[in-house]
C-alpha cells in the first residue's frame, strides 16, 4: 500500500503566539487504510488533520500528502474533511444544495453533479433529508450530511475531526458502519481523531496516540490494548474490559487483552471452571 | 425568539396552497398588491386590503396576531408621520398609517410562505457576488442566534441582568462583543471548511425546484386579483364623486 | 439609523431612484471586490451579526445597527453589500420599508463611511494612546449617526411632500399643505440623539472587548 500522507515533526505558531509541536514518531496514512488518532484535548489533534488539508502551514516540519506539499499544490478533490462543528461546513439552503456544493466548485456539470448528489444521498440513506433545511436537523443527521457532502466527489482520502463526539450510542454505530463501508466498497482512507478509545478496534486498522506534542505509539488496536500505560500517559482511560483483563494477566493468569467481550467471557469463563476444579 | 427564526419556520414547515405555490407567482403578486398599496388613495380600499391580507394569512395558515405584533415597528414610526398630518387632514394619517401597515403584512406573507434562498436566487440573476452574501447571512444568522440564545440564557442566569442599568448596559455590551467574536471566529472556520470543499469565490446554490405552475398557483393570483378589484372600485367611486 | 419612513409616503420618484443610486453604486462594489472573497464571508456574518444584534429586545422602538463597525471591519466596499443585504432582510420580516431599501441602503452606508473615516482619523491621530480605539469608536458613530439623522431629515424635506396631492381629493387650494417638517423634525431629532448616545457607548464597549479577547479584529 503506497503512503499517501506523511507528517515529520511539524510546529505551527498560531496568531496569538501559541506554539503547537507534534514530533516523536512519524505520522502515516496508506493508500486504503483507517487511521485514528487518540489524544487528549489539547494534545493537537485538530492542528495536526488542519495541515494535512492545507489550512495550517507549518513553521517547522514537512507535511507531504499525495507527494506533495498540501499548502502549495492544491489538493483538489482528493482529500475531503468533516469538521468537528458541523454547523461550520454545513452551508447550503437545503441538504441537496449543500451536498452539491463540492462537485459544483470543482467544475462538474449540473448533469453530473445531479448524478452524484442523488447516488450518495440513496447510498447513506438521507432521501428524506434532500429538501430539509439543515438548521433543523438533529445532530446525527447533520453528521450524515456533512459526511455526504465530503464523499460525495469520492476523495482518496477522507478525515473526520471528532466526528461521533455528541452523537448518541445508535447514531455513533451509525455512522461508523457507514465509514467502514466507504472504506471497503471505494478504497476511501480515514483518518478519525477521537478520544472514545472504547470505539478505536472498530474504525481503525491503525493508532496513533499523542501526548505532550509527541506521537508516542504507533500500532494497531490490539497492540495499543497490551500497553495501557501508553493511554494513561495520553491523559486516556483504557476501556474498563481493557484494565480488567490487564490486571488479571498482571496476577499471573494466562489471559490475552482484548476488547472483545465475547473472547474475555470465553478466557474469564475458563479461568473460574479450572479454578473450581 | 427572533423573528426571522419564527418565519423561516413558518415558510419551510407549514404547509399550505400558498406555501406550495410558485416562487414566481407569489413574488409577483406581492409586487402587485404592494404596488397597489403604495397607489391607492383611498382610506376605505386600504382597510379592506388589510383585512383581506389578514384572511388570506389565515388560509396560509400564519399565526395573524403574531404578524400584526410585527408590524408595531413601522406602525410605530407611521404614527410619527401621522401626527404631523393631523394639522391638515383626518384622512390622511388613516392612510399613512394603513400603508406602512398593509406594506409590511404583504411582507411578512410573501417570507412566510416562501423560504428566504428561494428569494435570495432571485438576487443571484443580478449578481452572484450579492446573492453569495445574502445566502450566507441566511446561514450565519441561524448559527449565531444559536450561539446568542445559549450565552444570553447564561447570563441571565448568572445574574446579568439583574442590578443597575449602568451595570446592564456593560453586561449587554460584553455580551455583544462576545457575540460579535464568536461570529467571527465561526466565519473564519466557515471559510476554511468551505476552501476544502472547493471554494474559489463563487458559490453554486442551486435550488432543486420545480419552477412549474400549478393550481396552487390560484392562490396568489386571487390575492393580487382582490388587491385590483378593490384598486379599480375604488378609482371608479371616487370618479362617482364620493369621497372615501 | 435607518429611514423610519413609512412605505407610501416619500414620492415615487425618489425611491425609485434611491434603488437606481444604490444599484450603481453596488455594480462597482462588486467589481471593486472581486478577488476578495475571505472578506465576503466577513460581510456575511457582519450581516448575521446585524440581525441579531437587531433581535435584542431593548424594550423600546430601537434597534442597535452596527453600521459603523461594519464600516470599521469590512471597509468601504464590502460594507455597502452587507448593509444591503441587512436592509433587504429586514424589511421583509416586519421592520418595513421595502419600498425605500434603496435610500435605506444609502443612508445606513454613509453611517459607515462617515464612521469609517473618523474612526481611522481619531485612532491615527492618538497613535500612542490606549484607549484610542473605543473614543475613536464612540465618537466615530455618535457623530455618524447624528449626521445621517439629518441626512433623513434633509431627504424628507427634499422630498416636498404635499399632502394634499396625496389625497388626490379636490381641496380648497390650501397653498401651505406641505408636511409639517418642524413636527417631524421635533419628533425625530430626540429618537436618533438618545438612539447615537446608546449605540456609540454599546458599540465602544464592543470594540473594548474585541480589542482584550481578539486584537486582531479591530486594529489600526
Amino acid at each position: 500500500m503506497s503512503e499517501i500522507v506523511k507528517v515529520n515533526c511539524i510546529s505551527h505558531r498560531y496568531p496569538d503566539a501559541t506554539e503547537v509541536s507534534i514530533c516523536g514518531l512519524s505520522f502515516v496514512i496508506h493508500e486504503g487504510e483507517r487511521v485514528a488518532i487518540l489524544g487528549a484535548n489539547g494534545s493537537g489533534k485538530t492542528t495536526m488533520l488542519l495541515h494535512i488539508v492545507g489550512i495550517l502551514q507549518p513553521t517547522e516540519g514537512e507535511v507531504t500528502v499525495f507527494g506533495d506539499s498540501p499548502t502549495k499544490s492544491p489538493l483538489h478533490d482528493k482529500v475531503a474533511m468533516v469538521f468537528q462543528n458541523v454547523d461550520e461546513q454545513i452551508i447550503g439552503p437545503t441538504v441537496w444544495d449543500d451536498i452539491a456544493f463540492s462537485p459544483l466548485n470543482y467544475g462538474h456539470k449540473p448533469g453530473e453533479v445531479k448524478n452524484m448528489v442523488d447516488e450518495i444521498i440513496k447510498e447513506i440513506g438521507i432521501q428524506h433529508l434532500a429538501s430539509r433545511v439543515p438548521h433543523y436537523l438533529s445532530g446525527g443527521e447533520k453528521k450524515k450530511v456533512a459526511i455526504a457532502g465530503a464523499v460525495v466527489t469520492h476523495p482518496k482520502l477522507l478525515i473526520l475531526d471528532e466526528a461521533l463526539t455528541g452523537l448518541d450510542p445508535k447514531s455513533k454505530v451509525e455512522i461508523i458502519k457507514l465509514l467502514n463501508r466507504f472504506n471497503k466498497e471505494h478504497n476511501i482512507a480515514i483518518a478519525i481523531t477521537t478520544h472514545e478509545v472504547d470505539l478505536v478496534p472498530r474504525i481503525a486498522d491503525t493508532v496513533y496516540v499523542i501526548s505532550n506534542g509527541a506521537i508516542i505509539f504507533r500500532g494497531t488496536p490490539v497492540e495499543l490494548f497490551q500497553q495501557p500505560e501508553v493511554l494513561r500517559k495520553a491523559n486516556l482511560e483504557p476501556p474498563p474490559l481493557i484494565e480488567l483483563l490487564k490486571a488479571l494477566k498482571d496476577e499471573g493468569l494466562q489471559v490475552e487483552v482484548s476488547d472483545d467481550p465475547a473472547k474475555a467471557k470465553k478466557q474469564i469463563l475458563t479461568l473460574c471452571k479450572a479454578k473450581n476444579r | 425568539m427572533s423573528a426571522i427564526y419564527l418565519i423561516d419556520h413558518y415558510a419551510n414547515n407549514l404547509s399550505s396552497y400558498m406555501h406550495k405555490a410558485s416562487t414566481l407567482s407569489k413574488l409577483i403578486s406581492a409586487a402587485l398588491a404592494l404596488g397597489i398599496t403604495m397607489f391607492t388613495g383611498s382610506a376605505l380600499a386600504l382597510m379592506i386590503d388589510f383585512l383581506l391580507i389578514l384572511m388570506f394569512m389565515r388560509t396560509a395558515k400564519l399565526p395573524i396576531f403574531r404578524m400584526l405584533r410585527w408590524t408595531i415597528y413601522p406602525a410605530f414610526f407611521a404614527s410619527l408621520f401621522a401626527l404631523s398630518q393631523l394639522p391638515y387632514s383626518f384622512i390622511l394619517p388613516i392612510i399613512t398609517m394603513f400603508k406602512a401597515v398593509n406594506a409590511a403584512l404583504i411582507m411578512l406573507f410573501l417570507v412566510s410562505t416562501t423560504p428566504y434562498p428561494e428569494l435570495f436566487s432571485v438576487i443571484s440573476i443580478s449578481s452572484q457576488t450579492i446573492g453569495n452574501v445574502a445566502f450566507l447571512t441566511y446561514r450565519f444568522f441561524f448559527i449565531f442566534i444559536d450561539q446568542a440564545s445559549k450565552r444570553f440564557t447564561a447570563m441571565k442566569a448568572k445574574g446579568g441582568l439583574v442590578g443597575g442599568w449602568r451595570k446592564r448596559i456593560e453586561n449587554l455590551a460584553n455580551f455583544l462583543g462576545l457575540i460579535f467574536v464568536i461570529s467571527f471566529e465561526i466565519s473564519e472556520n466557515v471559510y476554511s471548511a468551505m476552501k476544502t470543499r472547493g471554494y474559489s469565490g463563487k458559490i453554486f446554490c442551486h435550488r432543486k425546484k420545480e419552477r412549474k405552475f400549478s393550481k396552487n398557483d390560484l392562490m396568489p393570483v386571487a390575492f393580487a386579483l382582490c388587491f385590483s378589484t378593490l384598486m379599480v372600485v375604488s378609482l371608479f367611486i371616487r370618479e362617482g364623486g364620493i369621497l372615501i | 439609523m435607518h429611514i423610519h419612513v413609512p412605505d407610501g409616503v416619500l414620492p415615487v420618484w425618489l425611491w425609485i431612484l434611491g434603488y437606481i443610486i444604490v444599484s450603481t453604486f453596488l455594480s462597482v462594489a462588486v467589481k471593486k471586490v472581486r478577488g476578495d472573497e475571505k472578506r465576503g464571508i466577513y460581510a456575511a456574518a457582519m450581516s448575521a451579526v446585524m440581525l441579531v444584534a437587531m433581535s435584542i429586545p431593548l424594550g423600546v422602538p430601537y434597534h442597535i445597527n452596527l453600521t459603523v463597525l461594519a464600516g470599521i471591519i469590512l471597509g468601504p466596499w464590502w460594507a455597502l453589500i452587507s448593509n444591503f443585504v441587512t436592509n433587504v432582510m429586514l424589511a421583509t420580516f416586519g421592520h418595513g420599508g421595502i419600498t425605500i431599501v434603496g435610500l435605506n441602503t444609502m443612508v445606513t452606508w454613509f453611517e459607515s463611511l462617515v464612521g469609517l473615516y473618523i474612526f481611522m482619523t481619531l485612532q491615527a491621530a492618538f497613535k500612542q494612546r490606549k484607549w484610542r480605539f473605543t473614543v475613536a469608536t464612540g465618537v466615530s458613530t455618535f457623530t455618524a449617526l447624528m449626521l445621517s439623522a439629518v441626512l433623513v431629515i434633509g431627504i424628507v424635506a427634499a422630498s416636498g411632500i404635499n399632502p394634499a396631492e396625496a389625497i388626490h381629493h379636490e381641496h380648497e387650494g390650501n397653498e401651505e399643505s406641505q408636511i409639517s417638517m418642524a413636527v417631524f423634525t421635533v419628533l425625530l431629532v430626540p429618537i436618533a440623539l438618545v438612539g447615537a448616545v446608546i449605540e456609540a457607548i454599546i458599540t465602544s464597549f464592543i470594540v473594548m472587548y474585541v480589542r482584550k479577547v481578539r486584537p486582531i479584529l479591530i486594529s489600526g
